[in-house]
């Protein structure tokens, strides 16, 4: 079938050192909301009518590794990239959203004409794509059965290669299958997500921060006004970074508890260690007793938005313990602090 | 640790295998290993394996052509639910 040059674009699997760029500024800032490729059907190297279908979203990370990964095999190397317009978000948010759909796939479907392109009726979508995927209404809708690839793009080669294209599935095949049909969440994966969970709660803090600063100053002295402001980034950095690293070996199932452990034991080591000037005021030490470990569970229980094993039950239990203590914490540490603070200033 | 688990009270999954056909999508598309394929008079039947690891993701629904298995799905996200609370809107982040 010759191939006309003019409803698809070209791709290849090489990722170069700006590609690279791109996805480590999308990890760190909100240049991911810009970081999108074009919609639409790719041809990866010289694909033919028989060549294999992938279907990705069209954030550029997605797109690249997918590219880069599809580069790996030889049965791969030429093949069909369909992407789908996610509006730049990655496929499994996306297919939570539904933009990573039943409806956008059939569409893209159609408005590729990717039946002029290939001879076969298969397509091969991420596993975690298929919260989106009704996958018998695409095949009832456009005649494409849907196989579902693994949840990571790197298992990608080895379930095309070795499991995807044998006749004879050994044991050993369904027990690997298995493995890559599960999400993880090592601590590499979490390591890389404490970057969007510490950098905006830094910048969303400096003003009350400053404010804070100077109050504490007026009322208590420098080395109060110090003491909190080390003891507030030191909250930020164990509840944005350190525990989402320890995650697992944190007691408890409760994110919120999780977090006011750690924030505990963050406060312990900074009186132990460093001591605290709570010979100024007993209504401030208990002040940010009651804060600290508190503002550390909050944020650690912000962190659920960033696993991939949390459910929305749990969470809804979580918060509806959780809100009123964080409320009621909040208030009793306030009043402690500038009853602490008046009582300065009159003795 | 690869892998974890969260709290599994209120989880809203349910399951019947009556309405099961053994087609296996929710197999390959569950991604805790929540549902296995099990052969039940010698017909493929689907079973779940580990009820406490289900995310409410949603994926099983999805893809259960006969609508075997319910769940109520949502994103397991504090932010989302903060935002329900406070616009009054659909929890979203």
């Amino acid at each position: 079938m010759p191939l006309q040059n003019t409803s698809y674009l070209h791709c290849n699997s090489n990722l170069n050192l700006q590609d690279y760029f791109d996805h480590l500024k999308s990890r760190v800032s909100a240049y991911r909301m810009k970081c999108n490729v074009e919609p639409g059907l790719y041809a990866l190297g010289s694909p033919t009518a028989e060549s294999m279908v992938f279907v990705t979203a069209n954030y550029k990370l997605s797109f690249d590794r997918l590219r880069r990964e599809l580069g790996r095999s030889a049965n791969t190397k030429n093949a069909w990239i369909l992407v789908l317009n996610t509006r730049g978000i990655n496929v499994w948010c996306a297919a939570g959203k539904g933009t990573f759909g039943t409806y956008e796939l059939i569409k893209r479907i159609e408005s590729s004409e990717l039946t002029k392109y290939v001879s076969h009726r298969k397509l091969i979508l991420p596993q975690l794509g298929a919260i989106g995927i009704a996958a018998h209404r695409i095949q009832k809708e456009t005649g494409f059965r849907v196989i579902y690839g693994p949840v990571d793009v790197k298992d990608l080669p080895w379930f095309i290669d070795q499991y995807l294209l044998q006749t004879e599935k050994t044991k050993e095949h369904q027990i690997k299958l298995n493995k890559i049909r599960l999400v993880k969440f090592t601590l590499l994966d979490r390591l890389i997500l404490t970057p969007m969970e510490w950098i905006p709660a830094l910048k969303k803090t400096f003003f009350p921060m400053i404010a804070l600063l100077v109050l504490s100053y007026c009322l208590y002295g420098v080395h109060t006004s110090l003491t909190l402001f080390l003891l507030f980034q030191l909250t930020l950095f164990t509840g944005a970074v350190l525990a989402p690293l320890l995650l697992p070996w944190i007691p408890f199932k409760s994110f919120a508890m999780k977090g006011a452990i750690m924030g505990l034991g963050m406060f312990a080591a900074y009186y132990l260690l460093l001591g605290f000037p709570h010979q100024k005021s007993i209504g401030l030490f208990v002040s940010t007793a009651v804060f600290f470990p508190l503002y550390c569970s909050y944020l650690v229980l912000l962190f659920t938005g960033s696993t991939p094993f949390t459910n929305m039950s749990g969470v809804k239990l979580e918060v509806k313990y959780a809100l009123p203590i964080y409320r009621v914490g909040l208030v009793v540490a306030a009043v402690l602090y500038l009853l602490g603070g008046a009582l300065q200033w009159i003795l | 640790m690869d892998s974890m688990k969260y709290l599994a009270a209120g989880l809203t999954l349910q399951y019947d295998p009556t309405q099961c056909r053994g087609c296996g999508r929710c197999v390959e598309v569950c991604p805790q290993g929540v549902f296995e394929l099990h052969q039940e008079n010698q017909q493929p039947l689907a079973v779940i394996v580990r009820k406490e690891w289900c995310m409410e993701c949603g994926a099983c629904v999805k893809n259960c052509e006969t609508q075997a298995i319910q769940v109520k799905t949502g994103v397991g996200c504090a932010t989302a639910l903060f935002y329900s609370l406070r616009t009054g809107k659909p929890p979203c982040c």
